[in-house]
């Protein structure tokens, strides 16, 4: 027993050694530099407290705080019903079921940067052209181009890639509700509705908190979507909280006072972890 | 078993070890050549610098120069320089070069001839500026000026000139409404050219020494009469503009004038060599934005295109030097500002291309130039934001009280 733990230790170590390394030294490293002035390079000073006060009065990151937050939300909600509306099609009795979901799972297998790339010709060329067309003025002018729509179509291209993982999670949920209760409830009479409603939903319902508490974390870091579509634009209206730390930290030269943002960003996500963990548990006793 | 199962974890780990080091060893060459990495900015520049990388490496065989050139260069750069990862020469746009200087991270260049090469002494005084220092830890590459470039073609079509006061600028845009043309095209879904419409607006009006009077509180520019009346002027352009400016970046505006779907399009010189390549036929005439009020004379927003630079902690200073002395050489200088389309630093080098060579005589040699005023701020500026924010809400009060906050954040401050 005491030969076969060490064994196991030893198993354990590298993994422990690297994230020790990249991933536990960097962050502390991060808190570091955070009461400092640095600019990432050079000389720098400590200056105690003063980038966490400046945080809270600089318009641009509380602005990127409730941008990331409004777009979490937006994102989860649209990404999680498209999602289950296509699992439940996807599990139907259909022609070429195998093939549509492969087809479904195909944007999980490219690259974010290269969707939202093609996603901004499309925006910038290809819909107002449509719009033209039909003489649709909204459709006309690239969504992207004004403060008001920017969001919508970053939106768009991150849950239109996030579909594909979570439909496979939701189909993967459906085929774990018994027969003989769907049996029982069509023997009962009920229609569809009621059907997804109180028997689906509710069989279901711990993976819809494993999805909604994932592509939450996922959307609360939007990076890659908003250097490729916006750059943070127009003016700094889609300026995401993981964007500004970037752009500001290394282009800016405020590498200290965009560590002080990240450890804030940091603590957020950590509350809002524990909060969704909660909840989650509280779910697993009630069902 | 146990014992096996221990070395073996012991042998990965050492061996893992020893690959990461030899790899680590392997950067130094071990064939006498030296490896020297600029690392530059202009992308559109890559094949020039190339051409003269090859042509130093003629005279000097036993130097191999490597050259980095990235979108988003100056981010790329501080990241790798917080990495401690430090190119041997620097190339960066001049407004990046307070933070550098500021950095303690480049060499003095004073006494090289790589310096002494420079005849411009307003693109010397402007990097001193630009970086608040008296030391001269960088040498301007080249020059540019900011000018409307113009569809020559389409301009004879409508019967127009080039125009020298502001209302005659109007007055060509609404000609060209009139007969059912697009006066403008502008990238205005980006924030950059939003910014480069306000330095060319308020150049000729603002008071050439600003960035003091800034820095020592004689005013701000909520108090600046002409900074507002020049950008209140500015947003009449807005009329004239394509159709959904605002959903066009800039790659698409310079596509679009390119393709003559637009008559007047506000650029750098430096746009020239994108424009020529996107469509060759295209005839592009350029003229100086005329000033928005009569009472102040017409200035060029000019300045130098690039700073060159040595870093502090290169291994090799001495090729470092030499390579730097070649890029100012009269030759390097010629092909370099030439093909870049930007102005030599070198009075003995004239520009081959007759716009070019016109511009310099009628304007910048004659110093009736102004600085980019995105330079009095540093690099965490909102000034390009702010610029579009303004251009889209047509919010004047708003706009000069935000200038005003940043400045008092990231207006460079006086040098020691």
């Amino acid at each position: 027993m005491k030969k076969s733990s060490r064994a196991f230790l030893v198993m354990a170590l590298p993994a422990v050694a690297l994230f020790l390394v990249f991933h536990t030294v960097p962050a502390l490293q991060g808190v570091f530099y955070s009461f400092t002035d640095s600019r990432g390079y050079g000389s720098w000073d400590f200056v105690g407290f003063d980038n966490y006060l400046r945080l809270f009065q600089d318009p641009l990151v509380l602005n990127s705080y409730v941008f990331t937050l409004l777009f979490a939300v937006a994102a989860t909600v649209a990404a999680n019903v498209i999602s289950l509306l296509l699992a439940l099609g996807l599990s139907a009795n259909i022609r070429f079921r195998s093939f549509m979901r492969s087809m479904y799972f195909l944007p999980a297998v490219l690259s974010v940067i290269v969707v939202s790339y093609i996603f901004n010709t499309i925006f910038s060329t290809g819909v107002p052209q449509i719009g033209k067309s039909l003489g649709i003025p909204w459709l006309s002018t690239n969504i992207l181009g004004s403060e008001d729509t920017a969001w919508i179509g970053i939106v768009i291209v991150t849950v239109w890639k996030a579909c594909a993982t979570t439909t496979v999670i939701y189909i993967a949920g459906l085929q774990t509700i018994p027969e003989d209760v769907v049996e029982a409830s069509s023997l009962d009479g009920v229609n569809s509705w009621q059907r997804f409603w109180s028997i689906t939903f509710p069989l279901i319902a711990p993976f819809f908190t494993i999805n909604v508490v994932l592509s939450f974390k996922d959307f609360v870091q939007v990076f890659d979507q908003i250097v490729a579509l916006t750059a943070g634009g127009p003016g700094t209206a889609t300026q995401s909280i993981s964007f500004l730390i970037y752009n500001s930290g290394f282009a800016g030269g405020e590498f200290g006072y965009q560590s002080a943002n990240a450890v804030m960003y940091f603590l957020v996500i950590a509350v809002l972890s524990a909060f969704q963990l909660r909840v989650l548990r509280r779910r697993e006793i009630s069902a | 078993m146990n014992n096996k199962l221990w070395r073996s974890a012991v042998t990965v780990v050492a061996v893992a070890t020893l690959a990461a080091s030899v790899a680590g060893c392997s950067s130094g060459s071990g064939d006498g050549k030296v490896t020297l990495e600029i690392f530059q900015s202009k992308t559109e520049a890559i094949g020039t610098v190339d051409e003269l990388i090859a042509e130093f490496t003629k005279t000097h065989p036993d130097i191999e120069v490597k050259q980095t050139a990235v979108q988003d260069a100056v981010t790329v750069l501080k990241s790798r320089l917080a990495k401690g990862d430090v190119p041997d020469v620097i190339s960066l746009n001049v407004s990046a070069y307070y933070d550098m200087a500021r950095g303690d991270l480049l060499t003095d260049l004073k006494g090289t001839d790589a310096l002494d090469a420079v005849s411009d002494e307003g693109a010397l005084d402007y990097l001193k500026e630009a970086g608040q220092t008296t030391i001269d830890l960088a040498v301007p590459w080249a020059t540019n000026a900011q000018l409307v470039l113009y569809n020559v073609d389409q301009y004879a079509e409508y019967g127009l000139t080039p125009p020298t006061t502001w209302s005659e600028f109007l007055g060509n845009a609404k000609t060209i409404e009139q007969k059912d043309g697009t006066p403008f095209v502008f990238g205005w879904k980006d924030t950059w050219p939003a910014m480069a419409l306000v330095n060319s607006v308020v150049a000729s009006v603002k008071p050439d020494d600003l960035l003091a009077q800034l820095q020592d509180g004689d005013t701000t520019f909520e108090k600046q009469p002409e900074w507002k009346e020049a950008t209140e002027a500015m947003l009449a352009l807005k009329d004239y503009a394509q159709p959904d400016a605002f959903g066009a970046d800039y790659n698409n505006a310079l596509a679009a004038f390119a393709n003559g779907e637009g008559t007047m399009y506000v650029d750098g010189t430096w746009a020239l060599p994108t424009i020529a390549k996107a469509n060759p036929d295209l005839n592009v005439g350029a003229f100086v934005m005329p000033s928005p009020d009569p009472a102040f004379e017409t200035k060029v927003p000019a300045g130098p295109d690039s700073f060159l630079s040595i870093s502090k902690d290169t291994e090799h200073p001495k090729e470092a030097q030499e390579f730097l002395d070649f890029l100012m050489s009269e030759p390097a200088q010629k092909t370099f500002s030439d093909e870049q389309f930007l102005f030599s630093v070198r009075s003995d080098v004239q520009a081959a291309d007759p716009l070019m060579s016109a511009l310099k005589t009628d304007w910048i040699d004659s110093g009736k130039t102004a600085t980019y005023s995105d330079g009095m701020f540093a690099g965490g500026t909102n000034y390009q934001p702010i610029s579009w924010e303004y251009l889209n809400s047509d919010n004047s009060k708003d706009y000069l009280a935000a200038l005003d906050k940043d400045f008092q954040t990231y207006g460079l401050k006086p040098g020691k």
